[in-house]
């Protein structure tokens, strides 16, 4: 398999705190890949180092398979980031800002009325961008991020600050981008619900140290959902399920079952059948409980 | 380079700019006029009397002055939202943008002299001064004049991409412009190691009257300074990190 994006030991230390510890990150072509992880935990400074933005302390860093930094110029060509708050000039017209950043790249001006008209900000296009909303300014990021078509896009937390009309916007948006431009797309995320739901490929990374790195399928099978069943007569359910192998918790009226399949949660309604079932709940874990359940740490975040 | 180069004039708000020249004009030929006619009992009115008595406060205050100003003034903009990051983020030089920046401030640099000449021209024209215009002593007055910013311009631009808040630097720059007046009124091989002292010395015609002058190392003095503050604000920002 050929990667886009590979670090090998990249490590980057500000005085003695090592923000990013030995990662190795591999990011395959034309993924969607989510960079996991609590704030704090290292997200923005790794995505920093593959832009060449800070120098890492050690390790190495290939992205289309040139050396970061040695061949920047080559590497960032091809790449388009928003990294922490989107950038632009306040007193400038969104499409100024664009077309300045156009005009470095070699861009014609068709492509500025392209990419306004992707993020929908056409409309605007001619008011200066300190008067823009939140949303706005992110949008115009995103357009910055993408207006040369890159091969590789680079998004830090690019959610943040939106509605969720804007949310589902931008994650439509980041859905089609490997099919529309070919682009492999690199999103940080702390949310995992935020990840998995456009992410082919995830990594976390917590306190510095890539923990995981693998598909979203993979990860979905380490997120076994528990079920929350609400009975008339949870007593004599919790002997009976008990009696038959279930793992099965009571609390007040209902019981918990982490169910793994969906073979094994049809097998379950079929053995509570009998004790009238009020209602069913199906939870998965969240980011944390993952992050306890991997790093044995209660209180980390 | 070129594009970088066009891309300061793009953003930069001329407004701004124009206004700042406008006072130095308005403001220098007026004392420059005024000057001439309280002490005419003592120097006769003269078109050289009126440059004379224009060019201290552009060459002691303005003109320096400016040079902090415009540097922080160019900045100013990728300092504000950071958008710094995201220009490196570009393929593009970072070389090649810190002398794109460098450029253009000695471009606004020419703006000023040019409007400080154009504006001294102007009042002459209106108060009509007995004798004629020195045309070529001026013309080489504001070309040295604008070379001899070149230290300074190179020396703020440094400072510039470091210091963030404008106000900062501007307190900064005033406290550095006024120590001007004792400076300029040493001997010109030391005065020329203080890069805001060096427009009095390349366009006054009061230099080197108290002191004797000696263009050849001033202007040695002058290169140097000029490479060695450029040089060294360029291996700062390329080596800089944008955390």
């Amino acid at each position: 398999m050929s990667f886009i994006v590979q670090t090998k030991n990249l490590t980057r230390r500000f005085g003695d705190k090592t923000s990013v510890n030995r990662v190795d990150l591999e990011v395959p072509l034309g993924s969607i890949y989510g960079f996991l992880g609590p704030n704090g935990a290292g997200k923005t400074t790794t995505l920093k180092m593959l832009l060449g933005l800070l120098r890492p302390t050690a390790g190495e860093i290939k992205i289309f398979g040139k050396m970061m930094p040695e061949e920047r110029r080559a590497i960032l060509r091809h790449t388009g980031s928003l990294v922490e708050s989107p950038s632009y000039y306040g007193h400038l017209s969104g499409y100024k800002n664009l077309k300045i950043f156009s005009d470095l790249l070699g861009l014609s001006s068709k492509s500025v009325l392209e990419i306004l008209d992707l993020v929908r900000l056409s409309k605007h296009a001619d008011r200066p961008v300190k008067e823009y909303s939140l949303g706005m300014k992110q949008r115009l990021g995103i357009a910055m991020a993408l207006i040369h078509k890159p091969k590789l896009l680079i998004l830090d937390e690019p959610t943040n600050g939106l509605d969720p009309a804007g949310i589902q916007e931008i994650r439509n948006l980041i859905k089609e981008l490997p099919t529309l431009y070919d682009s492999t797309v690199l999103i940080s995320s702390h949310l995992l619900s935020e990840v998995e739901q456009i992410a082919t490929h995830v990594g976390i990374i917590h306190h510095g140290q890539l923990i995981f790195q693998d598909q979203m399928d993979i990860l979905q099978q380490h997120r076994s959902p528990v079920m929350y069943v609400e009975l008339e007569h949870p007593e004599e359910a919790y002997q009976t399920l008990l009696g038959k192998g279930w793992r099965v918790d009571i609390e007040n009226r209902s019981l918990s079952i982490p169910v793994t399949s969906s073979k094994e949660r049809a097998r379950l309604f079929q053995d509570l059948q009998p004790f009238s079932i009020l209602s069913v709940q199906e939870k998965k874990k969240s980011l944390e409980e993952i992050f306890i359940k991997w790093t044995g740490m209660g209180n980390s975040l | 380079m070129l594009q970088l180069y066009k891309l300061e004039f793009a953003k930069v708000q001329w407004s701004v700019i124009f206004l700042l020249i406008a006072l130095d004009t308005v403001i220098n030929s007026g004392l420059g006029a005024m000057y001439m006619e309280s002490f005419k009992e003592i120097f006769s009115p003269s078109w050289y009397q009126l440059y004379n008595q224009s060019q201290s406060f552009h060459t002691l205050f303005f003109y320096p002055l400016y040079a902090g100003i415009f540097a922080s003034l160019i900045c100013y903009y990728e300092h504000k939202n950071n958008v710094w990051k995201q220009l490196l983020s570009l393929p593009i030089s970072k070389s090649h943008l810190y002398l794109a920046k460098f450029g253009m401030l000695m471009t606004l640099m020419a703006l000023v002299q040019i409007a400080f000449f154009f504006a001294y021209i102007i009042t002459g024209w209106i108060i009509q001064p007995p004798g004629r215009i020195a045309w070529g002593q001026l013309t080489s007055y504001a070309f040295l004049g604008w070379l001899s910013i070149f230290p300074l311009c190179a020396l703020q631009l440094w400072i510039s991409q470091k210091v963030k808040g404008f106000g900062k630097s501007l307190v900064l720059n005033i406290s550095l412009v006024l120590p001007n007046l004792i400076v300029t009124g040493m001997v010109y091989y030391i005065a020329a190691w203080f890069p805001f002292s060096l427009p009095f010395f390349a366009m006054s015609p009061k230099a080197g009257v108290a002191h004797p002058f000696d263009p050849i190392s001033f202007w040695f003095i002058v290169a140097f300074t000029t490479l060695l503050y450029l040089v060294l604000g360029w291996r700062i920002f390329i080596r800089r990190e944008w955390g």
